[in-house]
């Protein structure tokens, strides 16, 4: 009741206060609220470093060398020539063979030593502007063993070899054997020769991968038959058996598995790792039907080249998994029915395919039995699966992208050299192969997980509502992260398991980023429903508020104004 | 080809060292297969066809299994086992309601819709329970992805587990989870990646019965996949993988008599034994009056206690190709009575109440028997939507309440959005009575967002399960009735009030208008001062 | 309720005829037939014992929400009795300790309880009345100083307003110098036609009187305006009129309060559905009747209670203090500072008793979390309901909490304006509650209405009597019906239904603005004894 009493001034003074307490919690609230606006409002986005993503597509981020250290060692050097100076010139042709490719073009010089580099040139160079094989040979005085680590080999020439022709032996380890019946200048050639074809196939299978724009032919090749990288694949052995009352069959797979496939698979699984399922399926029909013809006396069935696409029944046969995500590598072991029996695919010209098998690019092999029916049921026991595998081995070496390392066009190179190479072991793949594997995945995985973060980039900029997780950011950064190192260990150490290693890491992080599933589940809301959902409530509350603040703004200022009006007087 | 026979030889040599076991794995062999195939001519004249396809996979080829070589068992399935560390599994796609009161009991009852329960033997059972739904789902063709925490029980008593385990007490380290989806529409899709299981799939043994249109014509029809663990020998534990198939088909829509045969139920015949079935099995059962003649001459013929003649068969490869089983009756008269004579229990559950906003649920569990009480087990898994009111359960009977009807109770609170309610309940029904459940449930009103495209259809609740033990000399043939006895009432449809799905604008903005009215003008009112003006009157 | 705006209407008459007859018979009240407030309780008994309206009523959307259903309250029982936990489950959202109460009492007592409580807040509310009728009476208009002096003093700004032609006739210019009705008249000159119609009554009833109006003159009345209002005699309605400027009042009689709040149809089903909101409310009434006492610690266990019980309640601090700080005359954040920490103890306390019944915390997300982000969207009268079942999902949180943020937002600034009345602030939150909680029920909008039946000086003040109450009327009719049509007969959708809580809560909303202004307008009024003489008109800015 102090009130009563008081002056209208008073009051009103006393009203003032009170509206600007008011307005002050008012507009207090609403900023005590504009944080939950935002907490519950917002779609999350984690910041990415697009920047460094797209520095990587730009095609120099990619280029670079890719390191090789060869180890010479001689026996029964000829006195005037050190193994210094034969790795110095030697270092000296390669550099010129494979420096010269990156202006895409040869020199062809008039000195020996150059006109013979400048044929190596033409024949095997591969311009390559991204790529590049440098070599770094060197003498080696003490003898070794085989180097272990991938990308440094060892070259042991010996000057009194027995034989009247140079001999040339690549073996399943990490080196060659050079045998010269006597060392003049042309060791170096030889050398030159040796280094350069051995290692021509893999530059030129960098230059498909890198820039796809220009693919040469045999790379487009590989590459439609080879399977995409992943880190696990899902071997699936099948014996499809077309009619069991015919006869009914079984196998051994278990132990053929444990003997053949697996010293093979084990060898790789530096590289990719596989799980290997094997099953058998009865009455399991063909799609097409084989047409019977009467080959040298004997009625046989024939399939022509151009069913073969239709031959798997991808309806009828359980081929695929139900559990497990990883890329599918199909065998199979078909029987056919005794109605259809015996089955042989034919070549285009007709004559019969002594391998009876054919492989399904990107897909798997397929294999033909046709077991002689003596008794209602068969049983294959290793011995017997013994081909099946080899050719199951083979077409898997394929699929995986093993190359065979062969000097092309030695007849020109190393005119008059009698080259041999040493099978694999029963591993089923040399060092040789499985390194130029390795160095070939991990240049390729560099490249598509800078592609892919790419596409990841457009795709997350292109959708402003989409929400980007932590995980995402954290496994962007990651792929980066390992991109980078895998780019400098390839160029800086000749050891490229490493690199292997990173890039691996690279194109499995980038790709769990991209198919992350949250990154599927995204909310699209457009702007024009958000203003529709804001606007009834909001504008007609802040108006008034808004009106009320101006207001009291005015009248501070004319306050302050008739104070100082009031000092002035 | 890279490989020189040179280093094979190598090879070969390493060979020679598993050869031994490779001989060895020929030898033994401990998967079996056979087939099984019983028809029974119910009273009323309808025919039910089960159709059995087992698998045995003993300890070495589970062993095998176990590293992925899949000779007998189908490699789905058995990735699917391993991959969610299942120990028991039982799914079913049905059809129509089973009819127990004629029919009397059935193995191979199941639930309308798709029925799946399934004991675990591993650690974290939800997420492996969420990747066997999402991975059956793929492998069926069911939408049994729907099948969530939101749906899912794990009832105490009602699904013991089946298998034998030997002497461990499979409760204490298994863990069981239940969902149904009662809505779900089962149809040839289903049905045939199912039989792509089947080692001969339809192409030989019985199964090349399989005639989608007949099948799918029946009165009932119902398709199981049971997996359970088995103890062949003391070599170890096992596994039985069980393919079921029944269904339930009326001649005398045909024609109006009760002769039947195999071409005339399925305008098929079996074209010829399944050539990796150890043995086929086909068994007759009818009524022995009136007088009926068999198709063809059986191998043997035996009267059952319920005189009731069973021809059995048995095929071979050697077994003619149009093999025509079936039978002709003297005359067509049928008995469309309830036989009550075997079949005691039998359960009838509907909605009670009317309107939108809540209602009632209603069992009624009848005991036939003359003298004796019967204890039962009565299982209910009522989704979040449908608020239970558990004090308003009563049971009511006609006979004396002297003793109380239910004995033992579980019950588990719904969650919204989370889990159903799961009521379970031991009973003893008094002879020759009907006791009737009552149990009262508020609907939800749920986000306008949460109904099915159909919304006004409304959502089915899932069959309750009565579970109990057949008394002994009830089941017309022992060996086939475990002595756990399932019987499922009907499903309910139930509907929900529904908002007006075309206006959330609407709504917001006459909300907030309201809202703002209210900011605004007790913002004046307190910001704001009144004024005088004076007036010279 | 209903009856409100007549009664309004009509005791304004009768307060002039109670002036009147003050003159003969000086300590009578006014002889308006009233009903006594047992009538109520009569009636809840027949209704609870003689009827199944109890039975009925419990399932009705209007009266019983998900957080005070009898019905769910009963399963939270049976669970807890059976050893089931109450809060695992979606249906029970009631505080623990109501368990605890229930547990223990047979059935038959729960109707008289039901009762029991209704009385109870009944008898609170009266004895609020009772301090309210105090002040009133000590109310004091400080008298114009003299007559025409002033009148050249206060500044002529507005342009002359459009009168209403009855002013201009000189008889009423010759009149309303004296009468105290007509500045009315001057006050609303700016109203609409029927308004100022309407008021003609009063002049011309005022006129009839002209002939008592010499003795009121003579007496002189200067020393009652110097004195404070510690010695304002408590009859003083004779007194009053002496300052012929003031409105007459009729002097509020607090059994009338108690009587209309238990024939409130609104509390009356509120009781008969068993709802549990009845302990909320009596908790809040408690909470201000001790405040008045100046019972500083009760009054914070009662609001305590009310918070605890129902979570919003704890708005019901602002008028608690207010009553606190003037009772015990110390100023506002002093009285703030010592009852905040006390009602901060007994909330903490009773959470604590809580846990150690169930043995559990779950009961907070049951509870406090089902008020809070409202899951169960099962029809009421409120505006949450329909909102949030067409709500889409990614703005579900945030609207969550704007729509909780508007309910406390305007707490403190009322409580600020209306520093000096208290009641009115009590009155104020409780009609926000009323209107903007989650799980509104018409108990709470009788609860408001109660306090505002105590502030009758205020009805010739407002605008909107007329409309808010037939709308209200019209939506307590329609809205059950329109339901029926969308649940039942499926002849109707939902909009129907939301249609009609819109309308509903727009009722309020109008009524509860409309209050203010008028206590505004009449504080202006008290507060310019000299204008009071004046034809003013106020424009609002």
């Amino acid at each position: 009741m102090s009130l009563m009493f008081s002056s209208p001034e008073t009051l009103t003074r006393q009203f003032e206060k009170n509206r600007r307490r008011v307005i002050l919690s008012v507009v207090a609230v609403f900023l005590l609220a504009a944080p939950v606006w935002w907490v519950t409002t917002e779609v999350y986005r984690a910041p990415l470093p697009i920047a460094d993503i797209r520095a990587w597509t730009k095609p120099q981020a990619l280029r670079q060398k890719l390191a090789i250290d060869i180890d010479l060692h001689f026996s029964g050097l000829p006195e005037g020539q050190t193994s210094t100076d034969i790795a110095q010139d030697v270092n000296k042709q390669l550099a010129v063979i494979y420096q010269s490719a990156e202006e895409g073009h040869v020199h062809v010089d008039t000195t020996k030593e150059q006109a013979s580099a400048g044929i190596v040139g033409e024949e095997i160079v591969v311009p390559n502007p991204d790529v590049r094989l440098s070599f770094n040979v060197q003498a080696a005085h003490n003898a070794t063993g085989p180097p272990s680590e991938n990308g440094r080999y060892s070259i042991h020439v010996s000057c009194q070899s027995s034989s009247a022709i140079p001999r040339i032996h690549v073996d399943a380890g990490r080196s060659v054997v050079i045998g010269l019946p006597h060392c003049n200048e042309d060791v170096v050639q030889t050398l030159v020769g040796t280094i350069a074809g051995l290692f021509a196939d893999e530059q030129a299978a960098y230059r498909s991968i890198l820039n796809p724009s220009n693919p040469t032919v045999n790379t487009d090749w590989d590459n439609m038959r080879t399977m995409k990288y992943a880190r696990k694949y899902q071997l699936t052995l099948s014996l499809l058996v077309a009619n069991p009352s015919d006869m009914i069959v079984g196998w051994d797979i278990k132990d053929a598995i444990d003997a053949y496939i697996h010293p093979f698979l084990d060898a790789l699984n530096d590289i990719s790792i596989f799980s290997v399922h094997s099953q058998v399926q009865n009455y399991a029909t063909l799609p097409i039907t084989p047409e019977a013809t009467n080959k040298d006396g004997s009625d046989i069935h024939i399939i022509q080249p151009h069913v073969l696409p239709q031959f798997i029944n991808s309806a009828q046969w359980n081929l695929a998994s139900v559990v497990t995500m990883a890329p599918p590598i199909n065998f199979i072991l078909y029987i056919p029915s005794q109605s259809q029996k015996p089955l042989h695919l034919v070549k285009a010209n007709g004559d019969i395919l002594s391998t009876n098998a054919f492989l399904m690019p990107r897909w798997g092999g397929i294999v033909i039995a046709n077991p002689e029916a003596n008794s209602s049921t068969y049983h294959y026991d290793v011995q017997e699966l013994l081909p099946f595998m080899e050719i199951f081995i083979s077409q898997l070496r394929d699929l995986l992208g093993v190359k065979t390392i062969r000097i092309p066009n030695a007849h020109l190179i190393l005119p008059g050299v009698k080259i041999t190479y040493s099978q694999a072991p029963m591993t089923g793949i040399t060092l040789w192969e499985h390194d130029r594997l390795v160095r070939w995945r991990t240049i390729q995985n560099i490249a598509d997980a800078a592609i892919t973060l790419n596409s990841l980039a457009t795709l997350i900029e292109r959708l402003e509502s989409m929400v980007v997780l932590d995980i995402i950011q954290t496994q962007v950064l990651q792929a980066l992260g390992s991109l980078q190192s895998a780019h400098t260990s390839l160029q800086s150490s000749s050891n490229h398991t490493q690199s292997s290693l990173h890039a691996r890491a690279a194109i499995t992080a980038s790709e769990s980023a991209f198919f992350d599933p949250t990154m599927v589940a995204m909310l699209y809301f457009p702007d024009e429903h958000k203003y529709a959902v804001y606007m009834p409530l909001f504008v007609p509350i802040s108006v008034p508020v808004l009106i009320a603040v101006l207001r009291e703004i005015k009248r501070w200022k004319q306050g302050r104004k008739k104070k100082e009006h009031a000092k002035k007087e | 080809m890279v490989f020189s026979q040179g280093h094979w030889w190598w090879a070969s040599l390493l060979c020679l060292v598993w050869l031994g076991q490779a001989q060895a794995g020929v030898a033994i062999t401990d998967e079996s297969y056979n087939e099984d195939l019983r028809f029974t001519q119910l009273p009323d004249g309808k025919v039910l066809s089960e159709f059995k396809f087992i698998r045995r996979i003993g300890p070495l080829a589970l062993a095998k299994v176990r590293d992925n070589h899949y000779s007998l068992l189908p490699r789905s399935v058995g990735e699917i086992v391993q991959t969610f560390g299942v120990e028991e599994l039982h799914l079913t796609f049905t059809q129509g309601t089973w009819n127990h009161q004629k029919w009397g009991y059935s193995p191979l009852g199941a639930a309308a819709g798709v029925q799946l329960w399934s004991w675990f033997n591993t650690s974290s059972v939800d997420k492996q329970w969420k990747g066997l739904t999402h991975a059956l789902a793929g492998l069926f063709c069911a939408s049994l992805n729907q099948i969530d925490q939101s749906n899912t029980a794990q009832p105490l008593l009602s699904f013991l587990p089946e298998g034998d385990y030997g002497e461990e007490l499979p409760q204490d380290v298994l863990e069981l989870r239940y969902g149904s989806l009662p809505h779900e529409a089962v149809c040839t899709e289903n049905l045939t990646p199912w039989t792509k299981l089947l080692p001969c799939q339809t192409q030989a043994g019985i199964a090349s019965l399989f005639n989608a249109y007949r099948l799918f014509d029946g009165h009932y029809h119902s398709m199981g996949t049971h997996i359970r663990p088995i103890i062949t020998d003391d070599a170890g534990r096992g596994m039985e993988f069980v393919q079921t198939l029944s269904v339930v088909l009326n001649p005398l829509r045909l024609d109006n008599r009760k002769d039947w045969s195999l071409s005339s139920l399925f305008e098929r015949k079996i074209a010829s034994a399944c050539a990796l079935a150890s043995d086929t099995k086909v068994v007759v059962t009818v009524p022995s009056h009136p007088a009926s003649t068999l198709n063809s001459p059986p191998l043997s013929v035996l009267t059952d206690s319920h005189e009731r003649l069973s021809a059995h068969y048995n095929l071979d490869l050697s077994t003619p190709k149009d093999t025509d089983f079936g039978v002709t009756w003297e005359d067509s008269k049928v008995d469309h009575g309830v036989n009550r004579s075997r079949w005691y229990i039998d359960a009838h559950r509907y909605q009670t109440g009317y309107g939108g906003e809540r209602g009632g649920l209603a069992v009624d569990l009848r005991n036939h028997h003359p003298t004796a009480d019967l204890d039962i087990i009565y299982f209910e898994a009522i989704p979040w939507y449908l608020k239970l009111y558990l004090h308003t359960l009563r049971a009511e009977t006609a006979a004396d309440a002297s003793h109380e009807i239910i004995k033992d109770m579980y019950y588990q609170p719904a969650i919204d959005r989370g889990r159903p309610a799961v009521l379970e309940m031991k009973m003893t029904l008094p002879a020759n009575s009907t006791t009737t459940l009552h149990l009262e449930f508020d609907k939800a009103y749920i986000k306008y967002t949460e109904h099915p495209p159909d919304a006004n259809r409304g959502f089915d609740i899932g069959a309750a399960v009565i579970t109990f033990t057949a008394i002994p000399e009830s089941p017309p043939s022992p060996h086939d009735i475990p002595p756990q006895v399932r019987i499922h009432t009907e499903t309910v449809l139930v509907s929900l009030p529904t908002p007006d799905f075309s206006m959330p604008y609407n709504v917001i903005t006459l909300t907030c208008t309201l809202m703002a009215l209210y900011f605004g003008s007790v913002f004046n009112m307190l910001t704001r001062q009144y004024q005088p003006v004076i007036v010279k009157g | 309720m209903r009856a409100d705006p007549f009664t309004a209407e009509l005791k304004v008459p009768a307060a002039r005829s109670a002036v009147a007859q003050s003159l003969s018979r000086p300590n009578s009240e006014d002889p308006v037939v009233r009903i006594p407030v047992w009538i109520g309780v009569v009636l809840r008994i027949i209704l609870f014992f003689f009827t199944n309206a109890s039975s009925f009523l419990q399932l009705r959307v209007e009266v019983s929400t998900p957080v005070t259903s009898w019905k769910r309250l009963r399963e939270g029982l049976y669970l807890y009795q059976n050893g089931i936990a109450p809060y695992e489950g979606g249906v029970f959202h009631q505080a623990p300790l109501l368990l605890a109460i229930f547990n223990f009492l047979p059935p038959i007592l729960i109707p008289i309880l039901f009762i029991a409580l209704d009385y109870a807040i009944a008898r609170g509310l009266v004895e609020i009345a009772q301090y309210k009728r105090k002040l009133q009476i000590a109310e004091i208009w400080p008298a114009p100083t003299s007559d025409d002096s002033l009148i050249d003093a206060v500044p002529v700004e507005a342009p002359k307003p459009e009168i209403p032609s009855p002013e201009n006739t000189p008889a009423d210019s010759v009149a309303w110098l004296r009468k105290p009705a007509s500045d009315d008249d001057v006050l609303q000159s700016t109203d609409d036609i029927p308004q100022s119609v309407h008021k003609r009554k009063n002049v011309n009833f005022a006129s009839q009187e002209e002939d008592i109006v010499p003795p009121w003159l003579a007496n002189d009345n200067c020393r009652l305006v110097q004195g404070d209002s510690a010695h304002a005699p408590i009859n003083a309605p004779q007194l009053k009129p002496s300052d012929p400027t003031q409105p007459v009042d009729v002097i509020l009689h607090p059994e009338d309060i108690g009587a209309m709040y238990l024939l409130n149809p609104y509390s009356i089903i509120t009781c008969l559905s068993q709802s549990t909101l009845l302990f909320t409310l009596i908790a809040i009434v408690g909470g201000i009747q001790y405040a008045i006492k100046g019972n500083r610690n009760a009054s914070m266990l009662f609001i305590a209670v009310a918070a605890y019980l129902s979570f919003y309640p704890a708005m019901m601090m602002a008028p608690a203090i207010l009553l606190l700080s003037t009772q015990t005359s110390r100023p506002v954040m002093q009285a703030l500072k010592s009852a905040l920490p006390l009602f901060l103890a007994f909330l903490v306390a009773l959470l604590g008793l809580s846990y150690l019944l169930v043995g559990t915390w779950d009961f907070l997300p049951s509870t406090y979390g089902v008020i809070l982000s409202v899951p169960d969207l099962t029809p009421n009268i409120g505006l949450f309901w329909y909102f949030f079942i067409e709500m889409f999902e990614q703005f579900r949180p945030f609207f969550l909490c704007v729509f909780q943020i508007m309910v406390f937002i305007f707490v403190i600034p009322i409580a600020l304006v209306f520093r000096e009345h208290p009641l009115f602030v009590a009155y104020a939150t409780t009609a926000i509650m009323a209107i903007f909680k989650s799980y509104p029920s018409v108990g709470d909008t009788a609860l408001y209405l109660a306090f505002f039946t105590m502030h009758q000086e205020l009805y010739k003040y407002m605008r909107n009597m007329f409309l808010v109450f037939n709308a209200l009327f019209f939506a307590s009719i329609l809205g059950p019906l329109f339901h029926y049509l969308w649940v039942y007969a499926g002849s109707g959708n939902a909009n129907f239904y939301f249609a009609i809580t819109l309308v509903f809560g727009l009722a309020q909303i109008i009524l509860l603005t409309d209050t203010g202004h008028a206590l505004i307008l009449r504080e202006w009024e008290r507060l310019h004894p000299d204008l009071r003489r004046k034809r003013v008109e106020l424009v609002h800015q």
